[in-house]
């Protein structure tokens, strides 16, 4: 208590010596203002009332009774004298006692004769010590006029009341039945019994609120079924006469909160879990589970308690079983505030659901949200009873026609009779049948199951390599085509009509919904040429975290149903929290980002990839695409560590994701192509649906200079997914570097057709439009790409070295400067610094050592120990080409370094930049040395990269050191075979320059001259001042000598 | 063990107070047994219904069980208070032990579903569980040490008013205060347990 205790005494010594009235008015005052001491305080009051006999006797007398009452089983913690106990046989006033019926809290029961008027009658005593206790009396009468104002067929009827030796009795209806307890005994009744019995309690509820008087205590046990089959609503004993008072007259304003000093009647706590302790204060209560939450929280109670009671009871009639249970009085109260049952329904299917529904409209905790009458609730009871009385008749009709219409069929067409019979079991889907999974369909209101629970589904129906389901992206197009936008939800019907449009089989519904605290998971797998039924799974789960869990059973079962052999089952099936995420937070980013990819592209994606690797930094699949975005986007270093870490966590992932993470941590990582392409083989193998290993196994192929397997392996991947725009992109530039430029067109003009989209499409087709020489098509795309402000660096740095090849290097170096600063405005970072260091090596290769060297090195922060990004290899060769050999070795050290394992560096860029120093150094032998490893991978890379060939001019440059013609001429005889491989890049037109100094060593004039002529042709406007230029008209003009 | 009158007013009982009081554990354990005893008595005494159920005759009853267990006589007026307030505390602690290990929580609990029917009801007096009375109690004492040592006194050991205020050197009204905002204090703090 954080106010003083001193205080809170006196004022609660002051408030008691004060009369009720005064009271009031002196607290008012007193805690003005302060809501925590007016609480404590009432509070205090309010048990002042019920502790006077509080241990008023001492403790050893306590004990000792408990102890007694324990051992004496007839007592039952009463005492009773012998006068009531024995009554059988006797007369009381005019009745004889006939037999013993019971002893329980309301007293003893007997069944006596009324002498006079020949009628079998019930007498109930007040237990001993009640006729003592002045409270105890004061209910009993109470009872008594509450109920004897009662005239109603289901409410037991009380006769009189009268004394016997100072004891009074009750003279009541004698029923003859059973407790509705007993009769349930744990089984649900039968549906038009209940109905019935249902139907005349809410009828006597109805009564007896009418009259002003609330139960307070509906239980099966106060319930009698007569043998007639009529309900006798019983013990009225805690009745409460509703009060005259104008704010309790409306039951909605029992719902504000009135002080405790205000309540009259008082529904008091009974802890039992330690011992039958604090009860008898006056005012029992009910059975603790049949208690409506309100009577468990102590407050002012109105008619809707019956109400909610009488839920409880339904439930049980309903189902056999109680709503609300536990092993102590405070765990059922606990049930009763917070937790809801389960649906009727889902315990006793055969239920009509308008029952569940009206059993559950009483059981609504608020009671705001409850049934406000009796009145309503009979209503709904006896409509459902007359209607299921129409219906079965109607089904009775119905069913005769039935049998009418078979027996004649039979009669006449045996054959068809089977076809009567129609059933939804399990159907298969064959090896190339596709399934659409259409959005899940989410009541719950909690937004977190949207797209999250279709991607886990995803997921888990991915793992089945016979089920084909069809991809994003996909269905992205089927929208399209149909006339929606791509990121529309799908509605069943839009779903089965994408279903149809794409040939597809199979539709899988999905939905969700919530009952209380519980969920009920629906699978439903629909063909959808015909809407017939081809499975179904239901599941529910009790919490939250249970969901994700149970729709994997859903959709293993699915799977099973759907015609998979379980063996397949068995080796695809990882527990899915493992292989994606226990967070359903992280699912949804997660979700949320692959939608993006597909839709708008990796920049957007980006962010929410952070996110679901901040919710759950184990999430593995996360992390590995994160790093197939930072890789697209540049960032190889961050690419890297997030390649890195899916790698650590591949164990709990599934076969599928397992390939994608392995694959590029080789890739990304390690760089250790050979094993990458392996992941693939594999991948291939065990899932031959999936596009991803045919289009990375093909990229391998180009990285490893094999540009005929790559096309046939992305002409492979597009066949298993049509839709996947890297494989156009990635196709289409391959056939511009195997220079089969019709096919590069054609494979641009489906793009465009299927109307995908990609960052990189205008790229390559500006280099197929340079390939061609197509130079309106180059200024058109060039001006489209003013829309494109996000992705336009692309073009910019493609044109500037298109500008560069020309000889126009002044505008060269102005659409550098764009480029990096459009890349550096769209946060491309890792875009700029590779314009910028490309163009680095350009210029040392133009012979403009200076502004090569500026490029390399402000292109990023170079600093001892710090991780250099992959473009440093780019910067190391810029500087070892423009003479700065030791910031080139420097950072070749740490290249060299960082990048142990990684193929492309290692046999590409590490032998270019060593060689590029020897040559420097006038070590042509040693250079050409180097250079041996790259040979099998010189003409290889990704098939959009920059600087490539490297190691073909290079060595080509060496054999020029060393004069030697024949080798030299080969070597740039092989870069101008490869032009499609070079497109734009200068050494394609430096090339001829060399092949002309090549071919002049062995003095063959004539090829010398055709070389340079080349050359000269395409620098004819090439900047007057440029140094090349110069040298070659000079060297052009002494072969003519 | 019977208590014949002359084994009444044991010495060894009073001895064994003294002994306690002065932290000889093994006193208390000695001493339980003699208080189960009566207990027991008190309870068969119950059961014949030999007495006619009103507080006041359970009352004298008791103090004739602690004056046959403590030799009042014996002590000097200083020792008086001291020992009254030493026995309420062991038969405190004996009483909370013995109700607790007599469980009866196994009334109206277990698995089924739970009715607190009227049957439970019946006594005019509410009958605390006493294990949970002596945390609460605890609780109390957290708060106002006083009130904690007057309801120790009155209801474990049995004083009356007059003999609290003797003990604990207040006045009568004090005693009559504190008691009063105690038992409304510890009836609520045993009704909010309820789901905690």
């Amino acid at each position: 208590m954080t106010v003083s205790l001193r205080h809170i005494e006196r004022l609660y010594h002051a408030a008691l010596e004060l009369g009720e009235s005064e009271r009031e008015a002196f607290l008012d005052a007193e805690c003005a203002g302060d809501e925590d001491l007016r609480r404590e305080i009432d509070s205090l009051l309010f048990y002042s009332k019920y502790a006077e006999r509080f241990i008023e006797s001492p403790a050893l007398a306590t004990v000792a009774k408990q102890l007694a009452s324990e051992q004496s089983d007839d007592q039952a913690g009463g005492d009773y004298t012998n006068a009531i106990q024995n009554l059988e046989g006797t007369t009381i006033s005019h009745y004889e006692v006939i037999s013993h019926l019971a002893t329980g809290g309301m007293g003893v029961v007997y069944s006596a004769k009324d002498i006079r008027l020949g009628r079998v009658v019930a007498l109930k005593f007040l237990p001993e010590n009640f006729s003592n206790d002045p409270y105890a009396l004061n209910r009993f009468y109470r009872e008594a006029r509450t109920v004897s104002s009662l005239n109603h067929p289901n409410i037991c009827t009380l006769y009189e009341v009268s004394e016997h030796e100072g004891q009074p009795f009750m003279v009541m209806e004698y029923l003859d039945g059973q407790s509705l307890q007993e009769l349930i005994s744990g089984r649900p009744l039968e549906t038009n019994q209940l109905l019935q019995l249902a139907a005349e309690i809410a009828d006597a509820l109805e009564a007896a609120h009418g009259e002003g008087i609330i139960h307070r205590d509906i239980k099966p046990a106060n319930i009698v079924v007569t043998r007639k089959g009529h309900a006798k609503i019983l013990d009225f004993g805690v009745a409460k006469l509703r009060p005259r008072t104008k704010i309790e007259a409306d039951p909605l304003a029992a719902d504000k909160k009135l002080r405790r000093s205000q309540l009259t009647d008082v529904v008091f706590e009974n802890e039992g879990s330690r011992s039958p302790a604090l009860t008898g204060l006056g005012m029992a209560i009910g059975t603790a589970s049949y208690m409506s939450p309100e009577q468990a929280r102590g407050e002012e109670i109105d008619v809707r308690t019956d109400l909610f009671s009488f839920g409880v009871v339904l439930y049980e009639m309903a189902t056999g079983r109680q709503a609300f249970s536990g092993s102590t009085t405070a765990a059922v109260r606990r049930a009763i505030l917070t937790e809801q049952p389960k649906h009727p329904l889902v315990l006793n299917p055969e239920l009509p659901h308008e029952l569940d529904r009206i059993t559950w409209k009483a059981l609504e905790k608020d009671r705001s949200a409850r049934y406000q009458s009796a009145t309503e609730m009979l209503r709904d009871l006896t409509a459902l009873r007359d209607n299921r009385r129409v219906d079965a008749k109607r089904r009775k009709d119905l069913r005769h026609l039935f049998v009418l219409a078979l027996i004649t069929v039979a009669l006449l067409i045996p054959a068809l009779v089977y076809y009567y019979f129609k059933t939804a079991g399990s159907h298969h889907l064959t090896d190339k049948d596709t399934v659409l999974v259409a959005d899940f369909a989410n009541d719950t209101g909690e937004d977190v199951w949207d797209d999250t629970l279709k991607q886990w589904l995803q997921v888990e129906l991915d793992q089945s390599p016979y089920l084909n389901i069809l991809s994003d992206e996909s269905v992205q197009k089927l929208l399209h085509f149909a006339g929606h936008s791509p990121n529309e939800q799908l509605s069943p019907e839009l779903a089965r009509d994408l279903c149809r449009r794409a040939g597809s089989k199979a539709i899988l519904f999905g939905s969700i919904s919530s009952i209380g605290r519980h969920y009920a998971i629906a699978l439903k797998a629909e063909n959808c040429e015909n809407g017939e039924l081809l499975s179904e799974e239901h599941k529910e789960a009790n919490n939250r975290e249970d969901v994700l869990a149970k729709l994997q059973e859903a959709g293993v079962s699915m799977r099973n149903k759907l015609g998979e052999s379980l063996s397949s089952i068995k080796k695809y099936d990882a527990p899915l929290e493992q292989a994606t995420t226990p967070s359903l937070e992280a699912l949804r980013a997660y979700s949320a980002a692959q939608r993006l990819r597909q839709s708008r592209g990796d920049n957007e994606a980006l962010p929410f990839l952070k996110q679901a690797v901040v919710l759950d930094p184990n999430f593995a699949i996360a992390h590995a695409v994160l790093g197939m975005v930072y890789s697209n986007l540049g960032d190889n270093a961050m690419a890297a560590q997030h390649a890195r870490k899916a790698y650590a966590l591949r164990d709990r992932l599934t076969e599928r994701e397992r390939f994608y993470v392995e694959s590029s941590y080789y890739s990304l990582v390690t760089g250790e192509l050979e094993k990458e392409a392996e992941v693939y083989e594999q991948w291939k193998l065990a899932y031959p649906r999936d596009r991803t290993p045919f289009h990375k196994l093909a990229y391998c192929d180009g990285f490893l200079g094999r540009y005929e397997r790559a096309a046939a392996g992305y002409s492979e991947a597009l066949k298993v997914e049509p839709n996947d725009v890297v494989s156009y992109i990635d196709l289409a530039s391959t056939y511009i570097v195997l220079n089969r430029l019709e096919d590069a067109q054609n494979t641009l003009q489906e793009l465009e057709t299927r109307k995908l989209e990609h960052e990189y499409v205008s790229e390559v087709a500006y280099l197929l439009a340079f390939m061609r020489n197509d130079a309106k098509e180059m200024d058109r795309l060039l001006a489209a790409a003013d829309n494109d402000p996000e992705n336009q660096d692309i073009l910019f740095s493609s044109q500037s070295d298109t500008e560069a090849y020309y000889g126009h290097l002044r505008k060269a170096r102005e659409l550098l400067l764009r480029a990096v600063e459009s890349a550096s405005q769209n946060g491309a970072g890792g875009r700029a610094s590779e314009w910028q260091v490309h163009a680095a090596l350009r210029e040392a290769e133009l012979g403009n050592q200076n502004a090569a060297r500026k490029l390399a090195t402000t292109a990023f922060p170079l600093s001892a120990g710090k991780e250099v990004p992959a473009e440093a290899a780019v910067a190391a060769l810029a500087l070892a080409r423009a003479g700065d050999i030791t910031r080139a070795e420097f950072l070749l050290r740490d290249l060299i370094r960082q990048f142990p394992t990684d193929v492309w560096m290692n046999r590409y860029w590490f032998p270019s930049i060593r060689a590029a120093i020897e040559i420097d150094r006038n070590n042509p032998a040693r250079a050409i040395e180097v250079l041996q490893i790259a040979k099998p991978y010189e003409v290889g890379g990704d098939p959009i990269t920059l600087d490539t060939l490297y190691p073909i001019y290079l060595r080509g440059q060496a054999y020029l050191m060393e004069r030697n013609s024949g080798a030299a001429v080969s070597e740039f005889q092989k870069i101008l075979e490869h032009r499609g491989r070079v497109a734009n890049g200068i050494l394609g037109v430096l090339a001829y320059l060399q092949l002309g100094r090549a071919y002049g060593l062995s003095a063959d004039a004539s090829n010398a001259g055709a070389a340079y002529q080349n050359f000269l042709a395409f620098w004819k406007d090439a900047d007057p001042d440029a140094l090349l230029l110069r040298q070659a008209k000079a060297e052009y003009s002494t072969l003519h000598r | 063990m019977a208590y014949s009158p002359e084994s009444l007013m044991d010495p060894g009982v009073t001895g064994l107070l003294k002994a306690w009081s002065r932290g000889d554990e093994d006193a208390l354990e000695q001493l339980a047994p003699l208080v189960e005893h009566e207990l027991h008595s008190l309870a068969r005494k119950y059961l014949r219904k030999e007495r006619p159920g009103r507080s006041l005759q359970t009352t004298e009853l008791v103090n004739e069980v602690y004056l046959r267990l403590i030799d009042t006589e014996q002590l000097s007026w200083q020792d008086r208070a001291h020992f009254f307030a030493v026995s309420a505390r062991m038969m405190r602690h004996i009483l909370t032990d013995f109700a607790r290990s007599r469980s009866y929580l196994k009334r109206g609990g277990g698995a089924l579903p739970v009715t607190w029917d009227e049957t439970l009801a019946v006594s005019p007096e509410p009958d605390p569980d006493i294990v949970a009375l002596d945390e609460a109690l605890k609780e109390l004492a957290l708060v106002d040490p006083r009130k904690s040592q007057v309801v120790e006194l009155r209801f474990f050991g049995g004083l009356s008013v007059e003999e609290t205020s003797e003990v604990l050197k207040v006045s009568q009204q004090t005693v009559l205060r504190d008691w009063k905002f105690a038992k409304s204090w510890l009836m609520r703090a045993l009704s909010e347990q309820i789901g905690s």
